[in-house]
Order: structure tokens, then sequence, then C-alpha cells
């Protein structure tokens, strides 16, 4: 009982986590640009995301915006062009 | 009272716990996005996963202590520093390379002096010396990386062996070799007594300062292997690399079932440990979410892999 309730909470966690992007990304065929910065979370950076939003806004696209969390972290960086490409994205920042 | 016939699935989430969360993710992010299940995006996660799995592997050993090693990233950025250093003034590769693993591995063995002969606990030891690594690297560069290494490093990070990327290789060696190590060697089993029972272990004649001493050089040296692929994969060596690598190798380990309370764990759950890490990580971009989903994500991953972990020894002992 205790397992079964375990494993279904497991599942209904990912699919939580997971579900809302399926959905936007059911919508295809919208121009994907992915925007790579140094640190996620320093104030520069994130103003240089609002300005990319605001620009994609104008012909409708979809930002991913993504990179490392602090500063200085090349091999994350890589990890994070390297998964783009991947996506197949439109185009890379 | 259980049923033996068939799969029977509870128990095999109860006992592969990391290996069914592994499982569940991937087969979702095949279902939501079709950029996930396809050879190279498999083998860039495995590129990528190579550099925490290999210092995890390390950690595995110290966590099986009752330890913990803060001190893996400042280690790694420190070795490639000296290296680095060495090879723009035209030391030979090897001797470089070989200097990196001695380097990282008597880094360890300290940090094991200071724990068994200072009596300082590792958390604070390995907190130290993490500090005090990362200050010298940063004095011996003024915090700029030292990049134009010679054109053979990138061999360890970008290089493949018959389609193999040897990132990928050195850490599945890696993985076998110390499997190997802590299951059929003496050194191997004393890890686990000493996690398990410290005083019973030392009173049972057997050198327990020693183990100590030698799970951290193990540590240590896996770190400065880490180190070179790191340093192959980038082409520069960076004062402040492998900050993340101290708390994600504890979590790769701790989510592949290693107890942090010592005695407990296996290089088998850390490696998934890692890929695990690996998959959320590449699996966001490829989403297209936000990487600080991730972070929520993983938190989740590490209780819930504790979480059923527990049940399983809970399960264990009440059979006995």
């Amino acid at each position: 009982m205790k397992r079964t309730l375990l494993s279904a909470l497991a599942l209904v966690l990912v699919f939580a986590i997971t579900c809302p992007i399926g959905i936007c990304a059911a919508k295809e065929k919208e121009l994907v640009i992915g925007l790579v910065v140094m640190s996620t979370s320093s104030e520069y950076w994130l103003g240089v995301k609002a300005g990319a939003e605001a620009a994609l806004a104008k012909v409708g696209g979809k930002l991913i915006y993504t990179g490392p969390k602090s500063t200085n972290d090349v091999a994350e960086q890589i990890s994070a062009v390297e998964n783009l490409i991947i996506r197949r994205v439109d185009g890379i920042l | 009272m259980e049923k033996t016939q068939g799969f029977d699935y509870k128990t095999f989430i109860e006992k592969y716990g990391a290996l069914a969360i592994l499982a569940l993710c991937m087969i979702v992010l095949t279902i939501i996005s079709p950029y996930f299940l396809t050879a190279l995006n498999l083998k860039t996660i495995a590129i990528q996963t190579a550099v925490i799995a290999i210092i995890a592997i390390g950690q595995t050993f110290v966590i099986i202590t009752g330890g913990i090693d803060l001190s893996v990233g400042a280690n790694l950025a420190l070795s490639n520093i000296l290296t680095a250093s060495m090879m723009t003034s035209g030391v030979p590769l090897w001797i470089c390379l070989v200097t990196a693993l001695a380097f990282s591995a008597a880094f360890g063995y300290v940090n094991g002096l200071a724990i068994t002969k200072m009596r300082v606990p590792p958390f604070i030891v390995t907190l130290g010396t993490m500090s005090i690594a990362r200050g010298i690297a940063l004095v011996m560069t003024n915090g700029t990386p030292i990049s134009r290494l010679p054109e053979a490093l990138s061999w360890f990070g970008r290089g493949e062996i018959v389609g193999l990327p040897v990132p990928v290789l050195i850490f599945i060696v890696a993985a076998i070799i110390f499997n190997w190590v802590l299951n059929h060697t003496l050194f191997g089993r004393y890890t686990y007594a000493v996690g398990s029972n410290m005083e019973a272990t030392r009173l049972s004649g057997i050198d327990t300062g020693r183990t100590v001493r030698m799970v951290y050089l193990v540590s240590g040296l896996l770190a400065g292997l880490a180190g070179i692929v790191l340093m192959g994969r980038l082409g520069l060596a960076h004062p402040t690399a492998g900050a993340d690598y101290n708390m994600n190798s504890v979590a790769a380990a701790v989510i592949g079932g290693t107890s942090l309370t010592g005695g407990v764990g296996n290089i088998f759950g850390t490696m998934i440990g890692a890929l695990i890490m690996g998959v959320l990580d590449n699996g966001f971009v490829l989403l297209g979410l936000s990487s600080f989903y991730q972070e929520i994500a993983i938190g989740f991953v590490v209780i819930m892999a504790v979480y059923l972990d527990l049940l399983q020894q809970t399960k264990l002992r009440e059979r006995r």
C-alpha cells in the first residue's frame, strides 16, 4: 500500500515537473533562440534576458535562457551550448 | 507473503531506487522531447557527466567511511593550474599529467593526515583545505585562466577510441577498477568496516588511520584524473573551476544509495546518481526550461532516492 503510493507519487512528481513544458513544446514552428550567459542569476545577464525576450516577443519567438549558476563555470557553458545544438534551436546567442 | 513470480515492480523500485528514477526520467523525456533519445544526445550526456562521475567515485569511498570531501573541486582547480603552468613552460605532457595525479593524490593524503592525526572532523578539514587550495590557485594566476595548452591534451576531453569518447571510457574504466578495489581488496573491505564501526574495526587490529588516509588519497587522485579530462575538454585551466563539484559529487553518491552515516554505498549506484543529474541537466535545456527548474528537480530526486533507499533498509532489517 505504502509502496504503491510511493511509486505513484514518484510518477506524479516527474510528470508534474515535465508536463507544462510538453504543452509549450507542442507549439512548434515558432522561432526558438537559445541564450547562453555567464551566470544565470546575475543582474546584468537577467537584463540581457529581458531584452532578448522583448525582442523575440515582437517576432513571436521563444527564448531558452541557460548557462551556469555561478560565473566562470566554462564547462557548464560548453554543455549548455551542446545541449542547445542537440535541441536544434534556430539560433544561439 | 510476497509473490516471487513475475515482475514485482514494487520490489524492483525499492531495490534499485536510483535506477528506477533514471529510467523514469529518460522515458518521460523521450515522450516529451523528440531530441532526447538520439545516439548523439546520449553520447553528449555521457561526456558531460564524465568529470563529475569520476570525482563521485572517490567521494563514494570517503562517504562510506562516514566522512565527506569538500575539497575535491578546489583540489582539481589547483592541480589544473599547477600542471597547466608546467605545460605552457614547455615541460613534456606526460610528466605534467603524472604530476597532476601525484599532486592531487598527495593533497588528498594531507586531508587524511589532518583528519587522523589532528583529529579534526573531515567536514572542517576539507572545508579548510578547499579554501586554501582555491586561494593558492587564485594567487598563482591572479584570477585569470591559463590557456594555449598543448593540442595533444584535448584528446582526453574530446578524443575517441573506436567511436567511444575518451572521457566516457576513462570514467567507465575508473568505475570498474574502483568497484573491484571496493569489493575485492582488503582495503575496500576495511573502508566499509571503518564506516560501519570505527571502534570495533580498530579493536580487531586494523589500522583505521591508514585506511582513512588511503581513502582520502583515492578521492584526491580521482579529482586529479577528472581535472585532466576537464582540461582536455576546455583547453584551459581555470582557478575557479569545479566550484559546484563538491556538492554535486556528494549528491551523486547519495542519490546512488551511499549513506552519509557511513558503511553503506556502491560505485554502480553513484554512477547512476551522476547520470540522473546529467540527464536532468540536458533534459531541461532540450525542453526549453530555465535552468532554475532543474535545481528544484534535483532537490526532489535527492530526497526521493534516499527515501526509497531507507525503505529498502528498513525492510531488510525487519526480515532479520
